[in-house]
């Protein structure tokens, strides 16, 4: 068995210990909002955070997670209270078809948490995932919106 | 083993009510899939339109939602004219209905920018009838004029404030025939659409994870499976070697698949592709079995097939004394050619290109013996029908097609490949299967942008103006797989002469031949259709025309334009972009215009070029008139996913061929751009002509590689004829840290 926290919820899972986190997370917890798409951490829609550092669940064993903390896109907001990173992508309306939207969001949480007024260069360096909709545009505005709420609400 | 999981995301959980957090319009409607709504109460006044007696209006979206916003602006356009309460709409997929044909083609499907422009007024007409129909119920109830009485809010109201809801006068309603004729509203009396940004119906489900797409889908019982298949193109499976794969974890069944896409082949022997399935308890174990097995291939008849073998019979084509399909023919421009001591010519060639969809093929089936139910992210719900009906002998009315939120589509998703395969596994297996290609599947497995070849004549009279035009085009087919045809183009190809055989301009000798390829690769549309290619040639080779005559390329364009609305994208466009003011700073520009999808759009790129070569892209500006702009939020969004889509097929994306098989697996080798390139200044004007309503989605990414080809030759003087860019060492200074 493998034991770790979910969105703060702890779970033990009998998965075989290679498993990619990713499909521990989706099909056997059944938190489907981390994504599939390249399956070798090109693209980033199935990222996560795993003890605060943003991971490509994809090609993450799941015996790496013993005893850490997992946070996914259902983890840091609701409909009802929403992070201030969902918050500004509504605000900004980013999303199209969507699917690379949480690991996307994923990776501007972490940004803004460790850097919590980015320049264009700071994400650029940092927001490395792929989008074939082309929402970068919207992105880098949402996360300059998502900075400017979060310094107001402070 | 893990614990299989079954119902654990039932499909009624997606019933839910969504809330905006922050801003704009609040919106509180709901989402469900089709046939989860089982509420008796519910009455159909038509396909799109139901309500409730407790006043519940649900809209159904009969298109796919891909990002393109078709499941806000298409219930939107009925809230308007049936008068009901936005804010209070449940808003349903739809299944397959006749009303959800799209007239043109008598087909449903979503794409090729229709959503819009050909069911505005379907949708407008549809709603106004149940609008007049539920005010002749309250008329006759209150025994005053049905004309003297207005809908609001989901409320008939009349002259004196007096109001009762829909629901009051829906059972009624709909024993009456529908009225023969009806007036719509006018523009000025849209509330939600024409000109006015609605927040996206699909935002917030897509920003916190809760967004069904296929690869979500759970249904009871269901089994995984995982694939491989043969990646030579026309080539076939010598061996498997299972090595012990039955007595491994979760092994449910190894299935052979007869043939990939047993429907859809041009020609036949080309696409012939075999495949093996792993079936599995978890998709995990799926692919631990499948990646045990060890699989050799035959490659058969296209072995020594590869991009440079290809590329030969392109030029060999243009070149050659072949048999042209004659396309286009006004005046006699061949004789003019002839004849002209000043001739310019130009051949142009866009590279293969791949849909790569984030989210790669995935569908769920459950084969019930007289009846199949498929749940899938797709573009094509009545191909999917029509395929399965004719592979598996079930009629079509047996065959539910659910539609789920689709991980981007681009055209890939109108085939039902992916589909036929889930159906194929269900029935050998007894039990509901969801099959999920891997991205390697995805890329090597998909239906290419096929390569194209262009080349442009002129010749010019004594003043440096074109006098006539000819052109020739070789391009493999765009649409013979997606069209259910059991026969084989000839001639013209569909599609595939769009942009260069409809243009913009007239010149009065034209010659347009054409010549459709056969060559083994499989190939379809991808957004921006026949036009991205052909609108890079052309908008080429204007830009050229002008340069030959020493004339401001606008000012030339506007000798040949045959439409006022190109006079207006390119004024407004010139206007936003600066284009008369002088760059001091290094900076030039380059333009293209384009008439796609009833929609005009001109585009401007700024760019400049470094000392060491590096290109910089600091402005894109547009300017577009699709005649009414519904929701320029939505558009806006379309025509930045556009300029990204462009710019990635012109500077760094291509698809290339060796030993019989695709070389690109994966985003490695297949390079999108990312986010850095977009700190770019994007400007999108609308010039709202009134015309009738034209398509965004796809118009967007067609000016951008003869506009940004056009500004590195402002920069430079050097002319780049082929794509993609990066293949003339053309880089950004993004590009250049990723970009082998």
């Amino acid at each position: 068995m493998i034991e770790f926290k979910v969105n703060g919820k702890n779970y033990s899972v009998d998965d075989d210990p290679d498993t990619p986190l990713l499909w521990v997370l989706r099909d056997s917890i059944g938190l489907k909002g981390t994504k599939f798409s390249c399956g070798r951490s090109f693209c980033g829609a199935c990222s996560i955070h795993v003890d605060n550092e943003v991971v490509r669940s994809c090609s993450f064993p799941v015996k790496y997670a013993e005893g850490k903390s997992i946070t996914t896109i259902e983890g840091i907001g609701t409909e009802e209270k929403p992070h201030v990173v969902q918050k500004a992508w509504i605000e900004e309306q980013v999303p199209q078809c969507g699917y690379c939207q949480s690991g996307f969001i994923m990776s501007a949480v972490r940004l803004l948490d460790i850097n919590p007024n980015p320049t264009d260069e700071d994400i650029n360096n940092s927001i490395t995932n792929l989008c074939r909709c082309g929402t970068y545009y919207r992105v880098r505005k949402a996360i300059h919106l998502a900075s400017e709420m979060k310094k107001q609400s402070e | 083993m893990a614990e299989i999981r079954i119902d654990n995301v039932s499909r009624r959980s997606f019933i839910k009510t969504m809330g905006l957090a922050t801003g704009g319009l609040m919106l509180q409607g709901s989402y469900v899939f089709a046939g989860d709504d089982k509420n008796p109460q519910q009455i159909s006044l038509n396909a799109f339109i139901r309500i409730t007696p407790d006043n519940k209006v649900t809209l159904i979206v009969h298109q796919a939602e891909m990002g393109q916003g078709a499941q806000t602006t298409l219930p939107a356009i009925l809230a308007d004219e049936l008068g009901a309460n936005w804010n209070a709409v449940i808003i349903e997929n739809g299944l397959t209905d006749p009303a959800f044909k799209n007239p043109k083609f008598n087909l449903q499907f979503t794409g090729n920018a229709e959503s819009i422009r050909t069911f505005h007024d379907i949708l407008r007409n549809t709603a106004a009838s149940a609008r007049e129909m539920l005010k002749q119920v309250a008329a006759n109830r209150w025994q005053v004029d049905s004309d003297s009485l207005r809908a609001e809010n989901s409320y008939i109201v009349n002259q004196n404030g007096k109001k009762a809801p829909f629901g009051d006068f829906v059972e009624e309603a709909m024993k009456l025939e529908p009225p023969k004729e009806v007036t719509l509203k006018k523009p000025s009396e849209w509330k939600l659409t024409g000109n006015k940004s609605l927040p996206r119906v699909d935002v917030p489900a897509k920003v916190n994870g809760s967004a069904i797409f296929g690869i979500d889908v759970e249904i009871p019982k269901m089994l995984h499976a995982a694939i491989a298949m043969c990646p030579y193109f026309g080539g076939s499976i010598r061996e498997i070697k299972e090595n012990g794969v039955r007595q491994m974890s979760g092994f449910v069944a190894l299935v052979r698949m007869p043939v990939v896409n047993p429907i859809f082949s041009n020609p036949p022997e080309h696409n012939k592709r075999e495949g093996v399935a792993i079936v599995a308890d978890t998709y995990w174990n799926a692919r631990k079995c499948l990646d045990t097995l060890e699989i050799s291939y035959d490659k058969g008849p296209n072995a020594e097939m590869d991009s440079e073998s290809l590329h030969k019979i392109y030029e060999d084509t243009i070149n050659g004394s072949t048999k042209w399909f004659e396309s286009v023919k006004e005046g006699d421009a061949e004789a003019k050619i002839k004849d002209s001591k000043n001739t310019i010519k130009a051949q142009y060639y866009s590279a293969w290109q791949s849909h790569a969809p984030m989210e790669p093929m995935n569908a769920t089936a459950h084969f019930k013996g007289d009846t199949i139910e498929v749940w899938a992210p797709t573009q094509g719900q009545e191909m999917a029908q029509i395929v399965l009906a004719k592979e598996f002998g079930i009629p079509v009315e047996k065959i539910i097609v659910n539609r789920t939120y689709l991980g981007g589509g681009f055209g890939r998703r109108l085939l039902a490949d992916y589909i036929y395969q889930a159906v194929f596994l269900s029935k050998e297996v007894g039990l509901p299967v969801k099959v999920l290609w891997t991205r390697e599947d995805d890329m090597q497995h998909d239906f290419y942008r096929p390569g194209t070849m262009q080349e442009f004549q002129a010749s010019l009279n004594d003043e440096g103006l074109p006098e006539a035009i000819y052109t020739k085009l070789v391009s493999p087919s765009i649409l013979q797989v997606v069209v259910n045809a059991d026969y084989v183009f000839e001639g013209e190809g569909p599609s595939y002469p769009e942009g260069i055989k409809e243009t913009p301009y007239h010149f009065e000798n034209r010659l347009l031949h054409s010549y459709l390829l056969r060559i083994p690769p499989p190939s379809s549309v991808w957004r921006s259709t026949g036009f991205g290619t052909n609108v890079f040639a052309l908008e080429s080779f204007m830009d050229e025309l002008a340069y030959k005559k020493r004339e401001d390329p606008i000012t030339f364009r506007k000798r040949y334009i045959a439409d006022e609305r190109s006079r207006g994208v390119l004024d407004a466009v010139a206007k936003a972009s600066e284009w008369y003011t002088e760059r001091k700073d290094g900076h030039f520009l380059g333009i293209a215009l384009t008439h796609s999808f009833e929609t005009f759009a001109a585009q401007v790129i700024e760019i400049s070029i470094d000392d060491a070569g590096i290109l910089d892209i600091h402005k894109i500006t547009t300017a577009v008139d699709c005649g009414t702009v519904l929701d320029p939020g939505i558009a806006s969004a379309s025509i930045e996913s556009g300029i990204v889509w462009g710019l990635t097929a012109a500077l760094t994306s291509e698809i290339n061929f060796k030993e019989g098989r695709t070389v690109e697996s994966n985003f490695h080798d297949f390079k999108i751009l990312g986010l850095p390139e977009f700190d770019i200044d994007i400007e999108t004007v609308f010039v709202n002509s009134g015309a009738k309503i034209g398509g965004v989605a796809e118009s967007g990414p067609i000016p951008v590689a003869p506009a940004l080809c056009n500004a590195i030759f402002a920069a430079s003087g050097k002319r780049y004829r082929t794509l993609p860019l990066k293949n003339h060492n053309i880089y950004t200074r993004y590009m250049s840290d990723y970009v082998v």
